[in-house]
């Protein structure tokens, strides 16, 4: 396959290019800083051998169709992309500045919806082509805590229902997953049984590629939490500090 | 906040843990006092303590290239020995110093200069390397060699993490002869014994080290382990998978280490070595691979470990006094082991030519009053402790040990007048 990966210098995106490179497939992946790309890219190569290829993009202030134009003269036909990228922010309770909420949306929602709309023909074209977008447990149900981050990965959900919906019988396999905590950057090492290793959930991700469509759970704990949170009454929620 | 401890919880300190994965990180470092970890896997305090910062660098662990015809490999300073070995091995490569568990990282490598169980042939892991970069706040990224930078170079390689991050490094690795091992057993009666034939069989093994059953008599009844690579007989690696050490969560809540414990498991372990035995590189590699509930039996209260270097000329002399000493105490060695060593010595280096001892014992007053007196011992007769094994030497021990210690500190305060990197050892060593 010739695959796109959007966030690919850490974490789950990263993680994610490591199995796809050990399984042969072609790659071009993309974040915001080139030195981290370039770093990664040689690290697949040199143990695997694989064909990887970087294009630098900032999902703040993007150009969806100079990046597809961009990412196609490098890489074409596209089979799958992965929309991993995010962006949190510490400060993310009410009111953040309108800067940043403003970043926050676009790198979360704005962008990952431009890129779908951008590569929107080239996928259904293609046929038997894979969209994969990367959700957060923090949209389960909304607290005070990373506010902005948790309504636009809760939006991009409903675009993703909307896309399947869209998409269906047109060959574009479409699949959202509400991943839980992983042991990346945004936890600070912090450990437990709720948190994950960006490796397990790239595997677990990459074994359900041809599997069922429409939104997901990577592990059992974190679907039930998402089955039984929703359904603690208010009063006792509120009272919840997550 | 959360408490680090040391291998076998000699040395335990308070901080925060901070986990960057993208390299723009260290384009504005702040100049707040910091330890770096890599594996987390040292017997003492070098990863964490001196301040609350503690950054981690185990996201760094990407391979830069390889060079098939000149043996040298680029990677990032937190790849382990053991995702290292796994692509390696299958290209007939090996790096040539490793110590025996497959967690550590080439930086921790680096830091501490650590050496396997073939130092007296392939020297420590710092003859290795070719090239580091090197972080600072100050000093921005700085590409060192022994022909850029010596001095800082030097410092660096087993300078404890105190110079600063080492972001990458050029290691040379060697061809690797075989991916099979034979491991010979011999027995012994006492470390003298062992010595010798170490001594005479160098030229003629691989790797060769002792193990002795110090339990309840410290006489050194023991066996000799000689390995050498198998040309005729090379299988490809069964397994690179290694337990995960995690003390923290395993360790047992009583210490199961006594002298009865201690005598049963010793008497196992030589029914178990009994016979010649054909091992995986790296089986013989990462011997803690597959052992690692072993530091668990210690429990919460953990173990000690002092290690010393002791010139030929004084090996006699040594454990004649180490032996009433020991009588003395009466403190059962969970573990005792001999390498054979070469090589020179500088600075706070574990290195140079002599009989590499070293001993474990359960944590506790009597232990340390136990290696009180084998510091004097070791101080009386030249023999010199290794700085990251053992996580309660003082600095005035160190100091009568290593002649070049001032040296150290002044080179280490020359380039970083603020001492930007500490840890719970370069406070307790006041380097």
């Amino acid at each position: 396959m010739n695959v796109l990966i959007i966030g690919a210098s850490a974490g789950l995106g990263r993680a994610l290019a490591e199995e796809l490179a050990q399984e042969g497939h072609r790659l071009l992946l993309t974040s915001r800083d080139e030195r981290d790309l370039g770093a990664v890219a040689k690290d697949l190569t040199t143990r695997f051998g694989a064909q990887v290829d970087f294009l630098v993009a900032d999902l703040v202030k993007f150009n969806a169709e100079h990046f597809r134009d961009q990412a196609l003269a490098i890489l074409s036909p596209l089979d799958a992309i992965f929309l991993v990228a995010g962006l949190a922010d510490d400060e993310d309770v009410a009111p953040l500045s309108s800067q940043r909420t403003t970043n926050l949306l676009e790198a979360n929602l704005v962008s990952p919806i431009l890129i779908i709309n951008a590569f929107f023909e080239h996928l259904v074209e293609r046929k038997k082509t894979h969209v994969v977008a990367i959700g957060s447990v923090v949209s389960i149900r909304g607290r005070g805590r990373n506010m902005v981050y948790g309504a636009a990965k809760r939006g991009l959900e409903f675009y993703f229902e909307a896309l399947r919906h869209r998409m269906a019988g047109m060959g574009c396999r479409v699949q959202f997953y509400r991943a839980g905590f992983m042991s990346t950057t945004m936890l600070d090492g912090r450990k437990g049984f709720l948190v994950d290793s960006p490796q397990s959930v790239a595997q677990k991700i990459i074994r359900r590629l041809n599997g069922p469509e429409g939104t997901a759970y990577v592990s059992w704990i974190w679907a039930f939490i998402g089955l039984v949170l929703p359904l603690v009454p208010y009063w006792i929620f509120r009272r919840i500090r997550i | 906040m959360r408490t680090f401890n040391s291998l076998g919880f000699g040395e335990t300190a308070q901080g925060e843990l901070t986990e960057p994965d993208r390299l723009k990180y260290f384009d504005s470092l702040s100049s707040i006092p910091s330890a770096i970890q890599g594996g987390g896997f040292s017997l003492v305090g070098a990863g964490f303590g001196g301040s609350n910062k503690v950054i981690g660098m185990r996201c760094y662990n990407r391979i830069y290239s390889f060079d098939e015809n000149t043996g040298i490999l680029e990677v990032e300073s937190g790849a382990t020995l053991g995702k290292l070995f796994g692509f390696l091995a299958n290209k007939g490569w090996i790096i040539p110093v490793q110590p025996g568990y497959p967690g550590i990282t080439i930086g921790g490598c680096i830091a501490a200069n650590v050496h396997g169980k073939n130092q007296f042939k392939e020297g420590c892991f710092g003859d290795w390397v070719e090239e580091l970069v090197l972080v600072h706040p100050r000093h921005g990224r700085l590409t060192l060699s022994r022909k850029s930078d010596p001095d800082l170079f030097e410092l660096t390689i087993g300078g404890f993490g105190l110079t600063g991050i080492i972001l990458t490094a050029k290691l040379r690795l060697a061809p690797l002869p075989s991916q099979t091992v034979v491991v010979k057993p011999i027995k012994v009666n006492s470390i003298e014994e062992a010595v010798t034939l170490m001594s005479t069989d160098a030229n003629k093994s691989d790797f060769q080290y002792s193990w002795h059953d110090m339990a309840r008599s410290y006489h050194g009844k023991g066996i000799v382990f000689i390995g050498r690579f198998d040309h005729q007989n090379s299988k490809p690696q069964s397994t690179t998978k290694y337990q995960p050490l995690n003390q923290e969560k395993l360790a047992s809540p009583i210490g199961l280490m006594n002298t009865w414990s201690l005598s049963a498991m010793n008497l196992l372990y030589r029914y178990l070595n009994n016979n010649e035995k054909s091992l995986s590189v790296w089986q013989a590699h990462f011997p803690f691979a597959s052992a690692a509930a072993y530091f668990y039996l210690y429990g919460k209260r953990g173990f000690l470990e002092h290690q010393v270097l002791i010139s030929d000329g004084a090996v006699s002399e040594y454990f004649h006094r180490f032996r009433l000493i020991s009588e003395r105490h009466k403190v059962p060695y969970g573990l005792a082991l001999i390498k054979l060593f070469g090589g020179s010595q500088s600075l706070l280096r574990y290195s140079g030519k002599g009989i590499s001892f070293a001993i474990e014992a359960p944590q506790g007053a009597k232990t340390l009053a136990l290696f009180k007196d084998l510091d004097e011992l070791d101080i009386a007769l030249g023999a010199r402790s290794n700085l990251i094994k053992d996580a309660r030497l003082s600095a005035s021990v160190m100091e009568r040990q290593y002649p070049q210690a001032a040296t150290f500190r002044d080179q280490l305060r020359k380039f970083d007048p603020d001492r930007i990197f500490t840890s719970a050892l370069s406070e307790r060593l006041a380097l």
